[in-house]
């Protein structure tokens, strides 16, 4: 059976990040196909391990798109997507590029090697919900629109787009890596992000009728 | 203990047969070959073509040391790009399958290299899960990975008790240390690496190495065996100690510019020296 990769990645996407990896079959599954860097899910799927992450959806090291990403953040969610393009088929770009522009108005541009053109030493600089320094991971997709929240260098390669009761957070630049290698400022960053979400659910819970 | 050579070493308008001659007449016992350095040995030889290698080799009435790869710099198994990782993963299986063929039980690898780009700290638990996953391949072949000490060009695992921790993380006794006694230059001494790794050496590199040149220009530290500043004496003592009594590869970085076949006689002669303890 052909299975494409946005089917694996909406298969993912049903289930919180740290239960879907850590399930029986489906998270396997899903592991092997969708993401495009192993390493950046298991350093997510670390961070996370035992905390209450039950507004948070994390697609990590993405080399694809999924149609349901926008139902869930206008449902309140906050979604991080961390996108792999630079590490994947170009076909991951133009299903990102497409999906981020139709359903939260983000430009992506191709990937930038970063190290080709002599930055170093290269951080990630992220600026919500906290401040963290965090080593660049390579390739970066560059982002417009939305409110940027990451920095390369002068380059945006993180945004905070809102919709509905939730948010979506891209992620040109892998963190995953970082949070998996023990990087401190990486795990406070997400800490802050599940705080964030957590208050993201609260607004959702009160303004319900 | 044995003398081997590699076939990297081979002027290329030789060709294999006629390096494998000189390999013979110069005394070795035997011959490294790597993959990926030359035109006879590459990721394309087909199994038939090795036992071709094969039988030449065992018609020049040597055998086959070890085999080793020239290609880990450019795809490292510690790449953060998992499409690297995969290509490192097929060329070490290749050398594994192809040691087989061959009849030998030790291969080489250069495991993580550490960059500017690829930090330390990512390095390390990728060569060891990779590593880990390697060595099911290896020990199903019964073959032996030998990860070489490329203190100063890897960046990673300096010193003897790093690494012998880094084999400790691998837990494997199918990966061990390929000793390369010239690479330590004046980070350590190669004496001290091979009483702290004893069984765990798998094969071993010799050359020497000149320590107060560090690596400038076109200027090698390496040199002839004798010429350098290790002390030959306590790394032969030290083989004695751990009871090391395999094989021993010439890897001479530094060529000779005339008489290129000199140098074969020239280094097996001065590893029958070493050998035999007149030292």
């Amino acid at each position: 059976m052909d299975i494409s990769r946005r089917f694996f990645l909406g298969a993912l996407a049903a289930a919180p990040l740290g239960s879907a990896l850590t399930g029986p079959t489906r998270g396997e599954r899903s592991s092997c196909s969708t993401c495009a860097l192993p390493e950046s899910r298991a350093g997510f799927a670390r961070a996370l391990a035992g905390r209450d992450a039950a507004d948070v959806l994390v697609f990590p090291g993405a080399a694809g798109w999924d149609d349901t990403i926008e139902r869930r953040v206008r449902g309140g969610r906050l979604v991080i997507f961390e996108s792999a393009s630079g590490f994947a088929e170009a076909r991951a770009l133009r299903e990102q590029r497409a999906g981020l522009q139709d359903a939260f108005g983000l430009r992506i541009d191709c990937p930038v090697t970063v190290w080709s053109q002599g930055r170093r030493p290269s951080y990630l600089d992220l600026g919500w919900p906290v401040r963290a320094h965090i080593r660049d991971f390579s390739f970066a997709v560059p982002v417009r629109g939305g409110e940027a929240v990451g920095w390369l260098g002068p380059l945006p390669v993180a945004a905070l787009q809102r919709a509905g009761a939730g948010a979506l957070l891209f992620l040109g630049s892998p963190v995953g890596p970082a949070l998996g290698s023990g990087d401190p400022q990486a795990h406070d960053w997400l800490s802050s992000v599940l705080a964030a979400a957590l208050s993201l659910g609260r607004r959702k819970a009160s303004s319900s009728p | 203990m044995k003398k081997s050579i590699g076939d990297n070493m081979f002027l290329k308008e030789w060709g294999f047969d006629k390096g494998l001659a000189l390999v013979k007449k110069a005394g070795y016992d035997g011959i490294e070959l790597w993959l990926g350095a030359t035109p006879w040995f590459t990721l394309e030889t087909t199994d038939a073509q090795v036992r071709e290698l094969r039988r030449k080799i065992d018609d020049a009435g040597l055998v086959v040391s070890n085999v080793s790869n020239s290609l880990d710099w450019d795809r490292p198994i510690s790449s953060r790009d998992p499409r690297v990782r995969e290509q490192a993963t097929r060329h070490i299986t290749r050398q594994i399958e192809t040691a087989q063929i061959l009849g030998t039980d030790a291969i080489l690898v250069v495991a993580g290299i550490v960059t500017e780009e690829t930090p330390y700290q990512e390095v390390y638990p990728r060569t060891v899960e990779a590593l880990q996953k390697l060595a099911e391949t290896a020990a199903r072949a019964r073959v032996k990975i030998g990860c070489e000490n490329c203190c100063s060009e890897q960046r990673f695992l300096m010193s003897p008790r790093e690494f012998k921790l880094f084999l400790d993380d691998v837990a494997s006794p199918w990966v061990g240390l390929h000793l390369d006694v010239g690479n330590i230059h004046d980070t350590g001494f190669p004496e001290q690496w091979i009483e702290i790794h004893g069984p765990r050496i798998t094969r071993v590199h010799v050359k020497d190495v000149m320590r107060h040149r560090g690596r400038c220009g076109n200027e090698s530290v390496y040199t002839n065996l004798f010429l350098g500043d290790n002390n030959w004496k306590a790394i032969l003592e030290a083989f004695r100690k751990v009871g090391y009594d395999g094989w021993l590869i010439a890897e001479m970085e530094a060529r000779y510019r005339h008489a290129h076949d000199q140098q074969f006689y020239d280094t097996a002669a001065a590893m029958d020296r070493f050998i035999s303890g007149q030292l």
